[in-house]
């Protein structure tokens, strides 16, 4: 078959872009350049027909989730003057507030106050206050950007994780990887693009919330921008391990004779969608053989190790993920994110928090000094944060050293780093309950805005049709890019 | 450049008919993408504020405007408004520049030439009730059917001409797999190739269709689109059984249920006059949403995300409609408002499930159902339980005088209550010494001191548990014995009754116990691990002479084998352990009120008093007439009992009455054969109405459930035909409404779903939008016609599954010649046949088949085969009953993949991977992309290496020669053997693997123990492992992993 062999991997790309229904539709009136580069990607393309594209100030992210919801007010958000009100009951304060309260304490007869029983100090440039749980972070305080006026819309944690991670309630939505995934393609030949690690959490105590694949699914986005699991159990990469017995020249053998056989079929079918697939075989091929380097940690200099701790030499920590995301975006992929969970402090916060904090502290640190000593900070960004925060009153008993908090939507505090975002660097301004945000708020849709923004996304053009709307990471209505907090 | 060789391939296309303008066609689309997002159904976002302006709907298109003109002048296109406005190069222009969206000239064009041929609108297309088009002329000689006329018009418009009729062994491959969804099997393919017979296709097609395999298949995709799973899908993610919906699935696809029925079953069968089991099951359809139990969850908010969920899924489903884009607002492209939407959400409102779910993911309503197999017998069962039930009422009533005389005379006669059956031992402590038998010898009890009046005369208080001197009643771990007493509490004492029980060695032994005035049977080796353990659920009355018995029958497994009688009746128990270990005999003595131990007696009665009378130990298990006469001998005395005649009553008619007793024996029979069955079947989730209340919703401003409006009722929307005024307003309304021949949708989205399950793409692409920005459809007629044809069947789904691919259309050859890939990439004008990879079951169902590992059984519960270590552990909470993944072991291991357990936050990781959705949503289309992912599935994954193994296991003991095994591997794979030039790739394959594993047997030993099923084979490990590798190979390639 005579096919310009600069067109294949066009047309195979277009074969796998079946499912896009505004094939059909637009191919109606004639495809404009745009509609075209919508449907196979800016990859095939080249930058100068993304229309969405704007100048990256990051080349790829790193997103720390913390699944259950850190304690805005316990770790970053210092409240000076809450000491002196301890166990002051807010039941008829809150009634003015108007928010929602969640089925796990709405029950409450009393609603007393608890000021976080940690020390704070002041750090860094900006004079970022930092609980006494993450003494690592205080050390670092100086390449950190902490956006301390987040909110969000939901107050439970399915919802809420959604929201933050899809960037709807909704389920069935895109995952923000799989938007980067699709809006800047890849960097490598041998890796996904977008890769999700699962880490450890210490404490038997933890109150470990769920989460699921559609957090990092590609939603209404073709699967394969869906994130891909590297597992910390088992194999990697889920079947990439060869079955015993097979030696990689038998395998390499097996994938040339499946080439040679499928070219066969290309030749009697004509149907180019056999290519598509021989190279997928191609690819798992060499995928199978950068897994294993990607996962050998032995290069890596103890004086690496001491940046992390001595957790990182543990697979599946969390310091040892944060050394993998490393490893990963030095590697071409474009979107890593860490998931962490146990972050839901009913009851116990003290002892529970503590252990959480322990668990990622130094791993982060770690993490952002080796990107800044390699020269990656700058054009990678870092994102660490929850799905909201928690209250200021207290969920069950309450002692000085002992209480719980229960979900709070209102506020909560994120921290960015690197890809351009002002480092030393502390934004907005909660009340002196950490209740309502009383100075330069941002919603979940800005901070993805915010985002795309740094890695060269226009978040209001990127879009995807689907159920008859331009489906966008940020939602129908415009989210502000958070210009204030860009370097 | 690459870019405008497409592109220009379908502006070719585009601009074939172009001399009448259709609005529908042409105009709409193009308005709809740059205008009526300020200019259309949306009341909220219209422009300009002052004076909206609105396009999608004739009638305001052509309103008077400011100037006293409308936008559009008919028939003059340099006079319009419009035309001024999207040719502006001022501000003025349409769309704005804030809109990023420009019109091209072409689009332009097509606008001006609709205004000029009079600017006619039209409804929009799939609102349109369908006709049946005349068929067109062309096609003559190569159409089959109706189909294929339609086909060949559109070809002939595009300038293509239809391929060849496939392969006849490629199409065989093909249907099976269409219509089965595994591989032909190679006997039939055979019969198929080698007969002359115009009819044989067809008759292949009906054998297909008719068999379970189709069902299964068929109720796969039905499955995706309702969004059927196992467990609940949100944060806890509970296991949910629901596999009798599935099984209900199956069994409609299999006896071609009327899709009309079909539907209304689903719907609302809950709410059909005198619903039957099946129908309930059915309605299960509104419960296979997503639920949670999240401890935090605000039931108002999950009660609209519910409400919602279901008009999403079954709008999409049926209607083809995106009904959930007017939850915030009124639909931007379709005719949908706010209110109507909220409508439809009212009629979900109106059920008995509790909001939120509880510790479990099977909230009720629930149903019983039996596994299919046993669906018969479970019907008898419960008809004949009931049957005996009345003849044992009716034996009571005629057995009325024969009870009276009984009673006064054993009162008169204090001694009559005698048992048939020796005692191994009898302690009567009535009166007198408190001596007895035991065997024949002599015994005595030294406790005991106030006495009070019992059946038989004054029985001790138990005090200080004493031993029984010279009684040794052995109880065998195999054996049988049955013990007990009359007794009489006060308070709620606690402490061993009777007992020949060590506690101090892990409490060996038996006993009868009392906790706090509750019934305790305890068998034990040792305690808790090896001891079986039962309760009485009610605490026995106080102040009351009762009749208690403990029954032991050492055969029967578990709990069965021990029993508790109160007063002549099996009592109710709870099961606290249930594992009893070999050893279960002390050498310690009887005791009476206490245990034994290294010190002497323990546990000791305390806190209330016991009374006991009429001991006795047998070494076999009492039947229950025995007891009851044992138990009526005492009560029927005791003038407390006197008062409750009817329980005497009862246990007569059991103890005495032979009728009686035989009708009891019959129904305890029964009743024991339906437990068997109770738990090998499963509950399901069933739809309820409340019958108190009536339907109704609240408009939710902009979506949020905190922000009420409008009180609404269960409406449709005013853009489809109206529901009649005889239906009621809910769910049965709903569904008749939706299956009525005047909609416009049901039967075009149905045929459309099936036809894209079949070629891979819909005639209307976008299977679940056939809206304003839906796709158009590339052959209306052919749709209408199908849709009409389906409707006029008699909504015979199986009929038009045949319809299609009895069609010329479905029978072509699926090779794309480069002037058809130039011309028509992806197949629109069909003049090729489908050639897409098979969905992720097919393929691992095609290995299962393949390797003769697949069980052959339909229905039942999901099982849960190979899976990688950690995929559920890495996401559940600690608290979900899915936390970690049980495999299953032997034949459950091979079951078809439509049975496999779907965790919806962790789904099967191999199927998805090849694509499978997780059922969180309505999935009415499966994405179909290429990853490397996927080649590892197949390439590794447990599931196919072993299958390769047993494929090459029968290859090499079928024959002896190379190429007569290689035929074994391939034919039921790819329905054909190998040319010389593949063969020659696949020998040297083998040649170096079996050299290879010469050298390394431990190699080859590892490969072909891959996989729980047993190498039982007479083949060399080596030759095995290398033709192993030979399989697998076969297996990845694109012919066998596509159809």
């Amino acid at each position: 078959m005579n096919v310009d062999p600069q067109l294949l991997p066009l047309i195979n790309d277009l074969n796998a872009s079946l499912t896009r229904r505004q094939f059909f539709r637009k191919s109606a009136m004639g495809l404009g350049v745009a509609a075209l580069s919508s449907l196979l990607g800016p990859k095939a393309l080249g930058a100068e027909t993304d229309f969405w594209r704007i100048a990256p100030k990051a080349k790829r992210a790193i997103y720390i989730s913390l699944i259950g919801a850190p304690s805005q007010l316990d770790l970053f958000d210092y409240k000076a003057g809450l000491r002196a009100r301890f166990k002051e009951d807010l039941k008829d304060w809150l009634k003015q507030q108007g928010e929602r309260l969640t089925g796990m304490t709405s029950g409450q007869q009393k609603f007393p106050l608890a000021p976080s029983a940690f020390k704070f100090g002041q750090y860094g440039p900006g004079g970022a206050w930092i609980s006494e749980l993450l003494p690592w972070h205080a050390k670092m305080a100086g390449d950190l950007c902490f956006i301390r006026s987040m909110h969000t819309d939901a107050i439970n944690h399915e919802p809420a994780n959604q929201l933050i991670y899809t960037g709807s309630m909704i389920t069935g939505k895109a995952s923000m990887g799989s938007w980067v995934s699709y809006g800047l393609g890849s960097l490598n030949k041998d890796l996904p693009t977008f890769v999700v690690l699962h880490a450890s959490h210490s404490s038997p105590y933890s109150n470990v919330q769920a989460i699921s694949s559609r957090l990092w699914g590609s939603g209404f986005l073709p699967g394969k921008y869906s994130g891909v699991d590297l597992r910390a159990k088992g194999d990697p990469v889920l079947y990439i391990k060869d079955s015993p017995g097979i030696s990689r020249d038998m395998r390499r053998e097996m994938i040339e004779g499946i080439s040679a056989l499928n070219e066969r079929s290309y030749a009697a079918i004509g149907d180019p969608e056999i290519q598509t697939r021989t190279q997928q075989f191609e690819m798992a091929f060499r995928m199978q053989a950068s897994i294993p380097e990607l996962t050998d940690f032995s290069g890596e200099s103890e004086k690496t190790y001491d940046l992390y701790g001595a957790d990182a030499k543990v697979r599946g920590t969390f310091a040892n993920s944060a050394l993998m995301a490393r490893r990963l975006t030095e590697r071409g992929v474009r979107f890593v994110q860490i998931f962490h969970r146990g972050w839901d402090q009913h009851g116990q916060l003290p002892r529970d928090l503590s252990s959480q904090c322990k668990d990622v502290d130094q791993g982060c640190y770690g993490l952002i000094q080796d990107l800044k000593q390699r020269g990656m900070l700058e054009d990678t960004l870092v994102v660490w944060g929850g799905e909201f925060g928690r209250t200021v009153y207290c969920q069950g008993k309450l002692e000085e050293k002992d209480y719980g908090r229960d979900h709070h939507p209102r506020c909560f505090t994120v921290w960015m780093a690197g890809g351009g975002v002002k480092p030393g660097f502390v934004y907005g301004q909660t009340d002196e309950m950490s209740y309502n945000i009383v100075e330069n708020p941002v919603h979940v849709h800005e901070l993805h805005a915010t985002m795309l923004h740094q890695l060269g996304i226009d978040n209001e053009k990127l879009t995807f049709t689907y159920q008859g709307l331009a489906q966008k990471l940020t939602g129908v209505e415009p989210a502000k890019v958070v210009t204030d907090i860009l370097a | 450049m690459a870019v405008a060789a497409v592109a220009l391939a379908f502006v070719r296309l585009a601009a074939a008919d172009t001399n009448t303008i259709s609005y529908n066609n042409q105009i709409g689309p193009i308005l709809s993408e740059h205008c009526f997002r300020c200019h259309g159904p949306d009341s909220a976002s219209r422009k300009p504020k002052k004076h909206p302006l609105r396009l999608d709907v004739e009638k305001y298109a052509y309103e008077l405007r400011d100037d006293g003109k409308p936008v559009i002048i008919k028939g003059n296109p340099g006079a319009s408004e419009l035309v001024r406005r999207i040719t502006a190069t001022d501000d003025d222009v349409m769309p704005p520049a804030s809109e990023q969206k420009t019109m091209t000239a072409g689009e332009i064009a097509l606008i001006k030439q609709w205004i000029a041929q009079g600017g006619k609108y039209e409804k929009q297309w799939s609102l349109i009730a369908p006709t049946k088009p005349a068929l067109p002329a062309d096609g003559a000689g190569w159409a089959r059917n109706p189909i294929d006329n339609f086909t060949a018009r559109k070809m002939a418009q595009n300038g293509l001409k239809p391929n060849p009729r496939e392969d006849k062994a490629r199409l065989y491959r093909r249907l099976s797999f269409d219509l089965t969804g595994l591989p032909p099997n190679p006997a039939d393919l055979e019969a198929f190739v080698r007969s002359d017979s115009d009819g044989a296709y067809e008759k292949a097609v009906d054998r297909m269709l008719a068999s379970d395999a189709s069902a299964e298949q068929f109720a796969r995709g039905w499955l995706d689109a309702v969004r059927y799973a196992d467990t609940q899908g949100i944060h806890l993610d509970f296991a949910r059984s629901m596999w009798p919906y599935r099984d209900w699935v199956i069994n409609a696809y299999k006896s071609n249920m009327p899709f009309d029925q079909f539907t209304i079953e689903q719907i609302a069968g809950d709410m059909l006059p005198n619903a039957t089991d099946d129908q309930k099951i059915a309605s299960g359809y509104n419960r296979l949403l997503e639920t949670t139990s999240e401890g935090g969850a605000i039931p108002e908010e999950y009660a609209a995300i519910y409400a919602k969920d279901r008009v999403d899924t079954t709008t999409a489903v049926w209607l083809g409609l995106t009904a959930g884009c007017a939850t915030c607002h009124d639909h931007k492209f379709d005719p949908i408002s706010q209110k109507e939407y909220y409508s439809l959400t009212a009629f979900f409102r109106n059920n008995t499930t509790s909001i939120l779910d509880g510790p479990t993911g099977n909230n009720a309503p629930l149903l019983f159902v039996p596994l299919r197999e046993d669906a018969a017998e479970w019907k008898q069962l419960k008809e004949a339980i009931g049957t005996t039930r009345e003849s044992i009422k009716a034996r009571e009533k005629s057995s009325e005088p024969a009870f009276q005389k009984w009673l006064a005379r054993t009162k008169a006669r204090p001694n009559s209550h005698a048992v048939k059956i020796k005692a191994e031992l009898e302690l009567p402590l009535a009166e007198g010494p408190s001596a007895g038998e035991a065997e024949g010898k002599k015994i005595a009890w030294n406790g005991g001191g106030t006495r009070k009046a019992g059946p038989f005369g004054l029985a001790p208080l138990l005090s200080g548990g004493g031993i029984v001197d010279g009684a040794t009643p052995v109880i065998a771990r195999n054996g049988q014995a049955s013990y007990g007493a009359f007794i009489y509490v006060e308070d709620k004492p606690t402490g061993s009754v009777i007992s020949r029980m060590d506690a101090s060695a892990g409490y060996r032994g038996w006993d009868l116990y009392l906790s706090e005035g509750r019934l305790f049977a305890h068998i034990v080796d040792q305690f808790p691990e090896k001891s079986l353990k039962i309760s009485a659920k009610q605490a026995l009355s106080p102040g009351h002479w009762h009749h208690v018995m403990v029954v032991f029958d050492g055969r029967r497994e578990g709990a069965e084998a021990l029993a508790l009688y109160v007063d002549g009746l099996k009592a109710e128990v709870q099961v606290d352990n249930n594992s009893l270990g070999p050893n279960i005999i002390a050498n310690v003595p009887l005791r009476l009120g206490g245990r034994s131990s290294k010190d002497g007696p323990a546990d000791v009665l305390s806190g209330g008093s016991v009374y006991l009378q009429d001991v006795r130990f047998y070494d076999k298990a009492l039947d229950g007439s025995d007891i009851a006469r044992l138990a009526l001998g005492g009560l029927a005395r005791d003038p407390g009992m006197a008062k409750a005649g009817a329980a005497l009553e009862d246990l007569y008619l059991l103890g005495y009455d032979a009728t009686s007793e035989k009708l009891e024996t019959k129904v305890a029979a029964l009743e024991a054969r339906q437990e068997v069955l109770r738990k090998r079947g499963g509950t399901t989730l069933v739809m309820e109405e409340k019958a108190d209340s009536k339907p109704k919703a609240y408009v939710l401003i902009r979506g949020n459930y905190t922000t009420k409006g409008d009180e609404v009722f269960p409406g449709t929307p005013a853009a489809l035909p109206p529901m009649t005024s005889d239906e009621p307003r809910n769910r049965l309304g709903l569904a008749r409404w939706i299956m009525s021949r005047q909609d416009p949708l049901v039967a075009r989205v149905t045929v459309n779903r099936l036809w894209g399950q079949l070629f891979g793409n819909g005639i209307v692409e976008t299977t679940s939008d056939f809206g304003v920005m839906g796709a158009r459809p590339t052959d209306q007629d052919l749709l209408d016609w199908l849709a009409v044809d389906f409707m006029d069947s008699g909504w015979n789904f199986r009929h038009v599954v045949k319809t299609i691919v009895m069609s010329a259309t479905y029978q072509q050859s699926d090779a794309i010649s480069p002037e058809k890939l130039e011309r028509d990439p992806l197949n629109k004008w069909l003049s090729r046949g489908p050639h897409i990879r098979l969905d992720a079951e097919e393929i691992r169902d095609q290995a299962l088949a393949a390797s003769g590992l697949l069980v052959d059984r339909v229905g039942g519960p999901s099982v849960k085969p190979y899976q990688p270590e950690g995929v559920w552990e890495s996401v559940a909470m600690m608290q979900s009953d899915t936390r970690v993944y049980k495999q299953d072991t032997g034949p459950l291991l091979y079951r078809r993949s439509l049975y496999t357990f779907w965790k919806r936050t962790a789904p099967p990781a191999n199927m998805e991977i090849l694509n499978a959705p997780s059922r969180e949503t309505f999935c009415t289309r499966r994405d179909r992309t290429d990853t490397p992912l996927q080649a590892l599935v197949t390439l590794n994954d447990t599931q196919f290496v072993e299958a390769a193994r047993h494929i090459a296991d029968r290859a090499i003991l079928s024959a002896t020669n190379f190429d007569s095994r290689l035929d074994e591997i391939t034919e039921p794979l790819i329905a054909r053997s190998m040319a010389p030039d593949e063969r020659a790739v696949m020998r040297k394959m083998e040649q170096h693997f079996l050299a290879k594993y010469e050298k390394d047997p431990a190699d080859a030993k590892a490969l072909i123990g891959v996989g729980e099923s047993q190498i039982d084979t007479k083949v060399p490990p080596a030759e095995l492992a290398a033709w192993t590798l030979v399989a697998s190979e076969v297996l990845n390639l694109d012919e066998t992993l596509t159809k």
